[in-house]
């Protein structure tokens, strides 16, 4: 298990003022007290705008950065007296083209990163030929890497992540520059990863189907802070955001009509009704899901339903409110300050 | 250690087969052998043979063109390892590998023997061809004892694998290959006795000289070379030349360390 306390990480930015102007030392608080917590098998989303922190956690949890406090233990083995121990159970995949060498093929590249953690050489051939398998590289396996297409080269980039058996991987944007197949394929991996070998993941993305599709908890993170936390749907529905039913009818009694006013007074929903040629069309958005008991009316008064469309509230609105700020939202920042500059000279 | 020097240096064989480092290689030699002929010419056609007497004193021989040979390819040999470890880590990070490395729990010594046995081929190969052209402007090598040459060039190789390590990082740390090598060359070139005697310099230019591995390298290389010399006669030196070694081995992989952590903490996404 990983179990991470109040992470903080600040980046100490030297700035000039044009060529020979004075030196400001610029704090960044880039991290500010996260704690999380990932199981082996779980998929843990961390998602967040542009800068929100994600990068700098996942470098924290590799034992790559060095947090400036807090604390975090993978198998209870402490990250930061230990960091030497935690590379050889974790390993991180990023997005992009980069951390695989192009001149060597792709079996070149597995063997040196193998070696690189020390592994039996008997252990080692057949684990690269699995791991080649898993990212259909097999085929293009002795062939330079320097001539792959950009999912092939990311799809390398995978199995070098895999190559240590990692008891927890760490995902930033991997999917970034795929194309949908070639994503879509990524993701059954990584939910083959969790499910059936067991490993704990931290997922970060900036495509929200994609952590709506994977991850069992997700984090989100704003100027370093984590701001809200809950599985998927819990985090959907926690911004007060209304579900929007839209249903049509052949016709509109005025009983069904005041019905559906008394429902819509009670959840405090917001009712339209629209009247076309051939049927009628009502819409409700309320915050709680009215579909049962709308359905229930306008059945009871025999009424057949034409069309029926549910919109519930998406992941992604949640994240855009939730980082962007809106007035019904209430943040959960109230120990959280938003992010300090401080400049000193 | 041991599995990821192998490893390195497998890898960095597969690289050159691909892409032999031709460019590099023909350029050391072309220097070296620019070198060679610059020197002599100017003994034979404008000093025309005459020597300055403290010549003899400082070196106890009279002849030239052997001394310049035996520094300018012992130089070429020095040069060639230490572009090939001095680089190492910078490539890696212009070609966005150094991450994944520091990543993995690898042993850094491993990694820079490895990068050093790979190309221990290569800088040899330099190394003689300097030599041999030498030879045939007249350089006198013939009663080299052959043991002898051996370990002067494995305690060769060592110091300048040390002082490559130190390269390094230093590299590393100011994210620049090309104006620290030539400063570093220029430097080595002038104060360690490659085509003169450092007596000849200014006395603050000398401590600089016996800072740096080199000069005794090639001071003990020159003995065994020119003289017949057996080492152990002269252990203290070779006994200065370690000790110096193992300071800028010792030194660059301390320092390497806290490098490593600054890049890191300056590496954006
Ligand atoms: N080496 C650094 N030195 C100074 N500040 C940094 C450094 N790296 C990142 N930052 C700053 O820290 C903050 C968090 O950066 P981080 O890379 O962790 O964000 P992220 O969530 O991964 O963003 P993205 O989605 O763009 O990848 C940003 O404001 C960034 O500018
Ligand atoms: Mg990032």
């Amino acid at each position: 298990m990983l179990i991470a306390n109040n992470l903080c990480k600040v980046y100490q930015l030297k700035e000039r003022k044009g060529l020979f102007g004075p030196k400001t030392l610029k704090e960044i608080m880039a991290v500010n007290d996260v704690s999380l917590e990932i199981k082996p098998g779980q998929i843990i989303g961390l998602l967040g705008i542009n800068g929100a922190g994600k990068t700098t956690t996942i470098k924290m949890l590799s034992a790559l950065l060095e947090p400036t406090s807090g604390s975090f233990s993978i198998n209870g083995i402490d990250g930061i007296r230990y960091p030497q121990e935690i590379k050889r159970i974790v390993n991180v995949i990023t997005g992009g083209e980069r951390n695989i060498y192009w001149r060597l093929t792709a079996r070149e590249n597995l063997e040196y990163f193998a070696s690189l953690y020390n592994l039996p050489r008997h252990k080692l051939n057949d684990s690269i030929d699995e791991l080649l398998e898993l990212v259909d590289l097999k085929e293009a396996a002795d062939m330079p890497v320097e001539r792959y297409s950009k999912g092939m080269k990311q799809r390398l980039q995978i199995a070098r992540g895999l190559v240590n058996d990692p008891k927890f991987l760490f995902l930033d944007e991997p999917t970034l520059g795929l194309d949908v197949a070639i994503a879509k394929e990524l993701r059954n991996h990584v939910r083959h990863l969790a499910e059936k070998r067991n490993k704990g993941i931290l997922l970060t993305t900036h495509y929200i189907t994609e952590a709506e599709e994977l991850c069992d908890w997700i984090y989100v993170i704003d100027k370093g802070c984590i701001i809200a936390t809950g599985t998927p749907s819990e985090l959907a529905y926690s911004t007060k955001m209304n579900t929007n039913i839209l249903v049509s009818i052949p016709e509109l009694t005025s009983g069904v009509k005041k019905e559906i006013y008394e429902i819509a007074k009670v959840h405090q929903a917001k009712i339209e009704f629209q009247e076309n040629t051939t049927d009628v069309s009502v819409s409700i958005s309320a915050q709680e899901n009215l579909t049962g008991q709308l359905a229930h009316i306008l059945t009871s008064n025999g009424l057949p339903i034409l069309h029926l469309k549910i919109i519930e509230p998406r992941l992604e609105d949640a994240l855009i409110q939730l980082s962007y700020g809106g007035d019904s939202i209430e943040r959960n920042i109230s120990n959280c300050e938003s992010r300090s500059y401080k400049a000193t000279s | 250690m041991l599995t990821t020097m192998l490893a390195t240096a497998k890898r960095n064989y597969y690289i050159a087969k691909r892409v032999f480092p031709w460019s590099f290689i023909v350029q050391r030699i072309v220097i070296g052998l620019y070198t060679v002929l610059f020197s002599y010419f100017i003994y034979h056609y404008m000093f025309r043979g005459y020597l300055d007497s403290r010549f003899e004193t400082y070196t106890g021989s009279s002849d030239y063109i052997t001394y310049t040979i035996l520094g300018v390819s012992l130089y070429t040999f020095a040069v060639s390892t230490l572009m090939n470890v001095g680089r190492s880590l910078m490539n890696e990070l212009r070609e966005g590998t150094l991450e994944a490395l520091l990543l993995s729990p690898c042993s850094r010594k491993g990694y820079f023997l490895g990068n050093l046995i790979e190309q221990v081929g290569r800088s040899f190969l330099e190394f003689f061809v300097v030599l041999i052209v030498g030879w045939l402007l007249g350089a006198k090598l013939l009663n080299i004892k052959i043991e002898q040459l051996i370990i002067v060039l494995i305690l060769s190789i060592f110091s300048f694998f040390s002082m490559g390590v130190s390269l390094a990082t230093v590299m590393l740390r100011t994210r620049d290959t090309y104006i620290t090598q030539n400063t570093l060359f220029i430097i080595v070139s002038l104060v360690c006795g490659i085509s003169y005697p450092i007596q000849y310099l200014p006395t603050w230019l000398q401590v600089i000289s016996h800072v740096l591995p080199l000069t005794h390298v090639l001071e003990l290389f020159r003995k065994v070379v020119i003289f017949g010399d057996l080492l152990w006669h002269h252990w203290i030196l070779i006994i200065k030349l370690v000790a110096l070694s193992l300071m800028y081995l010792l030194f660059g992989f301390w320092w390497l360390s806290r490098v490593e952590k600054q890049l890191i903490e300056k590496t954006f996404g």
